[in-house]
């Protein structure tokens, strides 16, 4: 056949991503990718799933990382006119936040841009954000962008615009002849309503090591008024780590709990559980000084399958690894494997980390036997084809390496946050919420609502925080006991069979998260996503309320050197957060 | 500027920028296999980072025997569209970093149309070749949808040309008119059929 050749432009990346995709395989390959994997504190693992859901809600809330790299003395942005009519502006940084207004102003956009400290936002209510009818088809609101390189507004007509981008799609011009005319963002001035403007708002954030190194930008479309930006503290611990509204709650948020509590009883519960944490004495005095580390010890369960009936893997045609993909398979077998981590973090940020293989168990015995029967082959992770693995005095398999903790030299200063929130119930839910108070009383919004869902996720995240003082934690439960609506459960069992109640819900396809705590210590005992019910279970082949990650807290300490954990049985001293309920 | 050779050879020793300019280099090429392979979009993105942090992860065993680095990145290629969920887990979070690199088109309608027109285009295209017997669809993959030739394409899949010869002949057997023609412009001549 002599079929043309479909043309594939666009579907490759263009000059622009090609750039940044370089930048980010060789951030990665400089990390270390293809070593072991460093898997990190649970606090880095929450980070990169919160950063997941970001990602996932671009459409609404979009946002584009910049690279802040680049010559010191260059300005930080260059306008230019673009072919067609219009101009091109080239944004390096956000650092002249005034200049790039007036830039998009005399191009004939209104705007307002905003450059934000790290770990600050803009006080709520800011705007109204809205949508832009574009000529010739489609609308066109928040948009999501990634960095780092130079990002491109182009401000002129559509239809230039689309000439531009056809010539290059076809190929009748290439990149570097068309300049800039193909911005990332166009916005054509006719497009919007006169009560319609653009809201740029960005902060640094960490890239490539710098804590500062690169930036994160929202760009949203506004309706009517525009309030001016006034920074406050984002609230630490949130679920996002870039300090922008919450992603918690939404309509597929549905609070996971026993039905048969009253609203009464889940907030005497509550209520009791910060009155423990008010008289509990056993808190982390401060993050470690120099010299010192914080110890950390979790035990963390994964929900996997061993399929060795599935297709082969590899050329020498081995049963397949444990794998979270092949769950639902006919032939998979579903198994929890859980392996005790502990890590120590260096006041610098640095850590050291050592993973060892606990045991696997097997959702059935019959497929238990089987495993063992076949010699019990670890999961991926363990396997010392892939991984270098060593073996303790127990004959236990074991990972130790040296890796960096997420937020790199700032990771105390960081929790060094938590110290400043308020320690009275409202003024806290209100301080993480970015609201002013105003002297008068709002009422808290209920849990299976955007802002409440958002409200009951960031208080769990801080009560998880070994360095949150003991008047915080009691603040943070009392928060939640008068919020109308939580998923409340007791006598639930975690990964290391310690019993408590919990906190939980559902988020979509009967995927959910739940935490668990100690009422008599108010300790938190584990953090888990779950599978709480259809039609996650029938996918995963698995019984409702299986965890498909759990991590259980154990142990958290300051220590003298790298060698030193804390005692099994060390239940007294005034560093240690697991409860005297342990059980091995 | 460098050729392959050299940015390889810097590349094994562990010179990042040097492997960055073989990236910018080959990076749109294997796409466009991947493209074809797997007719998905994310798949051939995800495919096409896997097979540069591969060949990083085994840059001190792989060894460079053309000129060009294509053959070299279209058989790590061909390996991981094969079992691509293997190694896809192995860089999860590396793939995630170069994933959300760099601006995502705008959501213009137009650009998107374009998109799922050419996701058509190579599902209609491709659809003869991807329901050939593995060996013999690797074979005629690498020759329709990359600019290997004969030679290049028994390097990249370890295979004497003989056997990349005889393999063809099967497929244009099964396909008749279907077998596409190849981009004869840069075969050299003593490779034809």
């Amino acid at each position: 056949v002599t079929k043309p050749k479909p043309d594939l432009s666009p579907l490759l990346p263009d000059d622009v991503i090609l750039k940044a995709r370089r930048a980010a395989l060789i951030d990665s390959v400089s990390r270390g990718a293809g070593r072991p994997r460093p898997k990190s504190s649970w606090r880095r693992h929450r980070l990169r799933l919160a950063l997941g859901s970001a990602v996932a809600l671009a459409a609404v809330a979009a946002a584009l990382i910049l690279s802040a790299s680049g010559d010191s003395t260059s300005k930080a942005f260059a306008v230019v006119p673009r072919e067609g009519g219009g101009v091109t502006i080239k944004i390096f940084s956000l650092e002249d936040p005034s200049g790039l207004e007036q830039a998009l102003e005399d191009a004939g956009m209104r705007a307002q841009v905003n450059w934000l400290p790290a770990g600050t936002v803009c006080r709520e209510p800011h705007y109204t954000p809205s949508r832009v009818h574009i000529p010739g088809g489609g609308t066109m609101g928040g948009m999501s962008m990634g960095g780092p390189g130079v990002v491109t507004i182009g401000v002129g007509p559509t239809k230039s615009y689309r000439e531009s981008f056809g010539k290059l799609r076809r190929g009748e011009l290439s990149q570097s002849e068309i300049g800039d005319s193909v911005a990332n963002i166009n916005l054509d001035p006719a497009a919007f309503r006169p009560d319609q403007s653009v809201v740029l708002t960005g902060s640094p954030v960490p890239y490539n090591g710098d804590p500062e190194g690169g930036s994160i930008t929202k760009f949203d479309v506004a309706k009517g008024t525009v309030k001016p930006c006034e920074p406050v503290p984002a609230p630490p611990g949130g679920n996002n780590p870039h300090g922008f509204p919450g992603t918690g709650g939404g309509p597929d948020y549905i609070p996971q709990g026993d039905r048969g509590l009253s609203r009464a009883a889940v907030a005497a519960y509550l209520h009791h559980a910060a009155d423990a944490a008010r008289g509990s004495d056993a808190q982390l005095d401060g993050p470690p000084r120099q010299g010192q580390f914080l110890y950390t010890k979790t035990i963390e369960a994964h929900l996997e399958a061993w399929d060795p009936d599935g297709p082969p893997s590899g050329s020498t045609g081995k049963p397949r690894y444990f794998t979270d993909r092949q769950l639902g398979s006919e032939t998979a077998m579903p198994a929890l494997w859980l392996v005790t981590k502990e890590v120590w973090t260096a006041r610098d940020g640095t850590t050291r980390e050592r993973e060892t293989l606990d045991r696997v168990e097997f959702l059935s015995n019959a497929h238990q036997r089987r495993w063992e029967r076949a010699g019990s082959p670890p999961p991926f992770e363990f396997d010392p084809a892939e991984h270098d693995v060593g073996r303790d005095g127990a004959g236990r398999l074991v990972k130790d390496y040296r890796a960096t903790a997420f937020r790199g030299k700032r990771e105390f200063k960081y929790l060094a946050r938590l110290s400043r929130l308020p320690t009275d119930p409202e003024a806290l839910r209100l301080a993480i919420e970015n609201r002013d108070n105003g002297g008068g009383l709002v009422d808290p919004s209920p849990a299976a609502t955007q802002r409440g869902g958002a409200t009951v996720e960031t208080l769990l995240e801080i009560l998880r925080e070994p360095l949150a003082s003991a008047s915080l934690r009691a603040a943070a439960f009392d928060a939640l006991a008068e919020i109308p609506g939580v998923g409340f459960e007791r006598g639930v069992i975690d990964a290391t069979g310690r019993r408590g109640d919990a906190i939980g819900w559902v988020r979509e396809r009967g995927f959910g998260r739940r935490y668990i705590f100690d009422p008599r210590t108010s300790r938190l005992l584990a953090q888990a996503e779950m599978i709480f019910g259809p039609p996650s279970t029938g996918e995963n082949g698995v019984p409702a309320g299986t965890p498909f990650r759990e991590t259980a807290y154990l142990q958290a300490g300051i220590v003298d050197s790298t060698e030193e954990a804390i005692d099994e049985g060390d239940d007294g001293g005034p560093l240690a957060t697991a409860s005297s309920t342990d059980r091995k | 500027m460098a050729n392959d050779l050299d940015l390889w050879e810097r590349t094994r020793s562990g010179d990042t920028e040097a492997f960055g300019d073989l990236y910018e280099r080959h990076a749109r090429s294997v796409q466009s296999y991947c493209l074809w392979r797997t007719a998905d979009l994310q798949a051939a993105e995800d495919a096409t980072a896997t097979v540069f942090l591969e060949i990083w992860r085994k840059r001190q065993r792989l060894k460079l025997t053309t000129d060009s680095a294509s053959p070299l990145l279209l058989g790590i290629a061909n390996n991981i569209v094969r079992r691509h969920w293997r190694r896809q887990r192995r860089h999860s979070d590396a793939l995630n970093r170069i994933r959300n690199a760099g601006p995502t088109p705008s959501d213009f309608e137009a650009e998107a149309i374009a998109r799922v027109d050419a996701i058509q285009q190579l599902r209609d295209g491709g659809e003869a070749i991807r329901g050939l017997p593995r060996r013999e669809r690797e074979v005629l993959a690498l020759l329709a949808w990359s600019d290997l030739s004969y030679a290049e394409i028994a390097e990249a899949l370890r295979l004497p040309l003989g056997t990349v010869r005889s393999r063809l002949a099967r497929a244009r057997e099964r396909l008749g008119a279907a077998f596409p023609d190849p981009p004869a412009a840069t075969k050299p001549a003593e490779d034809s059929l």
